[in-house]
């Protein structure tokens, strides 16, 4: 029976988006799930005397693998996450006291990319890995009470996936500059899963399995050769967590107006990057999903006991300030985001409890995309 | 097989390591109760741990790297890694790759000279 004790998430940066790359890094989490869609073409042509389709009135269409992973907030990783949910990086500042400084705002995610591979123990007790290429994060969310471990959320958008234990294909042959690799019991379960050999590009997948002894790759073999052993998949990398890992919680958040601090009880807040897969090229997968062109949005509430002047300013329309520091030590992550108040923020009564508001909120400039949000982490990792 | 810890690590119900320590891949099988050691081996030099090197090969002197780096705070940065990782990281050009990490020739420490310079590292070079 499959167990979750045994289950691993691990993560590295593509150097080409959908090129996936030997995941380094274990990344703690609390919730993992995957989908493979596959959007079968049917006929629409009528075939006299039958009210169903028939088998052969159905093909193969496009592949559209989608995700989620969840996890909380330490002090090390989550810059990673961030970066590929619409965040760009500058170049980090320090070590001050062995602590580097990146601050990130919103930025194309256009050339990175994540492999993202999962340990997920089946039935009969083997842990089979599910390897996502060209992962992106069209979604991020972070969710907080003050004073406890902050949560995260993040969907998923990927390229191409390997899933279970790797295969060995025997007496196969490569043909220099060509995408056809003649092979021994391919399977058509194989698409869409990398296929590994020295003479084949790092990353190469399978596109299509013509027939049990031809598959067509994304990538064109480097040289010719016969009698190979060709490795199809890919297999789990032993987790390792980086050192010292700790929670961060959620400390001293505040809502600003006018420079007054009101403190906030909890909330959340979601960075949205709408996101597109690109199928082109005679491919049932992906090229690099890329953005759609539409706005990336920021938006969240936040939990306050009611305040007059709050809403006030909902009423007059003015924007605000959310400042949500999360710290362990000298480890932190803090956000601020410039926004205004949507509706939806009327002070309530709710029993013999305080009353409270939610704020719900939208991001928005002043002047930049970085004053409507910008997160700086303090941690000890020099590059994320 | 010995290899270098990339980076500060730790296996679930096994060891960790410090960026740099050395490992021992059939210790560390032993103590993951794996016995597979040429399966780990492999799994983590795809991983980029780094083969441990027993001195022979000369690292490339402090001025190559700062001159293969320029004003490049990736190629600095990717540099930095390769220095900590390699056992014994020289102060000198760890100090001087930070700088132009931090992007900041104002903090750029090579009037105080390579007095700092460690194990094996020519304190001339600059």
């Amino acid at each position: 029976m499959g167990n979750s004790r045994t289950a691993q998430v691990m993560i590295k940066d593509e150097t080409t988006p959908g090129l996936i790359v030997t995941p380094d890094l274990a990344i703690p989490i609390t919730d993992f799930s995957w989908a493979w869609e596959d959007a079968q073409t049917e006929s629409e042509a009528i075939i006299a005397g039958r009210r169903t389709l028939d088998d052969w009135q159905s093909n193969g269409g496009n592949v559209a693998i989608t995700g989620s992973v969840a996890g909380e907030v330490t002090v090390r990783s989550f810059g990673t996450l961030a970066k590929h949910a619409g965040l760009s990086a500058a170049a980090p500042v320090g070590p001050t006291d062995s602590y580097y400084s990146h601050v990130l705002t919103p930025g194309t995610t256009d050339g990175r990319a994540l492999t993202l591979q999962a340990g997920v123990e089946d039935d009969a007790g083997t842990v089979q890995p599910v390897t996502l290429g060209g992962v992106k994060i069209p979604e991020l969310t972070v969710a907080w009470d003050e004073g406890s471990k902050v949560n995260w959320s993040a969907s998923l958008m990927a390229q191409v996936a390997s899933y279970g234990a790797t295969r060995t294909l025997s007496s196969c042959a490569t043909t220099d500059g060509s995408k056809t690799v003649t092979v021994t019991s391919a399977t058509a379960d194989m698409e869409g899963h990398l296929i590994t050999h020295a003479n084949l590009p790092t990353g190469t997948f399978i596109e299509e399995v013509i027939s049990a002894t031809q598959v067509r790759v994304s990538q064109a073999a480097t040289a010719t050769a016969s009698s190979l052993s060709i490795v199809v998949g890919k297999a789990l990398a032993t987790a390792s967590y980086a050192s010292g890992l700790k929670l961060l919680k959620a400390h001293n958040t505040s809502v600003s107006i006018a420079g007054t601090e009101i403190e906030a009880i909890g909330g959340s807040f979601t960075l949205a990057n709408p996101l597109e897969t690109r199928h082109r090229s005679g491919s049932r997968f992906s090229k690099e999903i890329k953005e759609t062109g539409e706005l990336f949005m920021v938006t969240g509430e936040v939990q306050v006991e009611h305040s007059q002047a709050l809403y006030r300013r909902f009423l007059a329309g003015d924007k605000f300030d959310v400042s949500i520091p999360m710290v362990k030590g000298l480890a932190s992550i803090t956000t601020a985001i410039h926004a205004r108040i949507t509706p939806g923020a009327e002070p309530s009564i709710s029993g013999r409890a305080r009353n409270l508001m939610t704020i719900p909120f939208k991001a928005m400039g002043d002047g930049s995309d970085a004053d409507a949000f910008t997160m700086t982490i303090v941690s000890l990792e020099a590059t994320i | 097989m010995i290899l270098t810890a990339p980076d500060d690590r730790s296996f679930p119900n096994g060891p960790s390591y410090r960026r740099g320590d050395p490992v021992d891949v059939a210790e560390l099988a032993a103590k993951l109760g794996r016995a597979d050691v040429d399966e780990l081996a492999a799994d983590l030099l795809e991983q980029g741990w780094p083969l441990r090197s027993d001195g022979g090969a000369k690292p490339a002197s402090v001025a190559a790297v700062l001159a293969s780096v320029g004003d490049d705070p990736v190629a600095a940065q990717a540099a930095l890694d390769a220095e900590q990782a390699s056992g014994a990281p020289r102060k000198s050009l760890v100090r001087k790759l930070e700088v132009v990490i931090a992007g900041d020739p104002k903090t750029d420490p090579a009037s105080a000279g390579d007095d700092t310079a460690p194990e094996g590292a020519d304190p001339k070079e600059s």
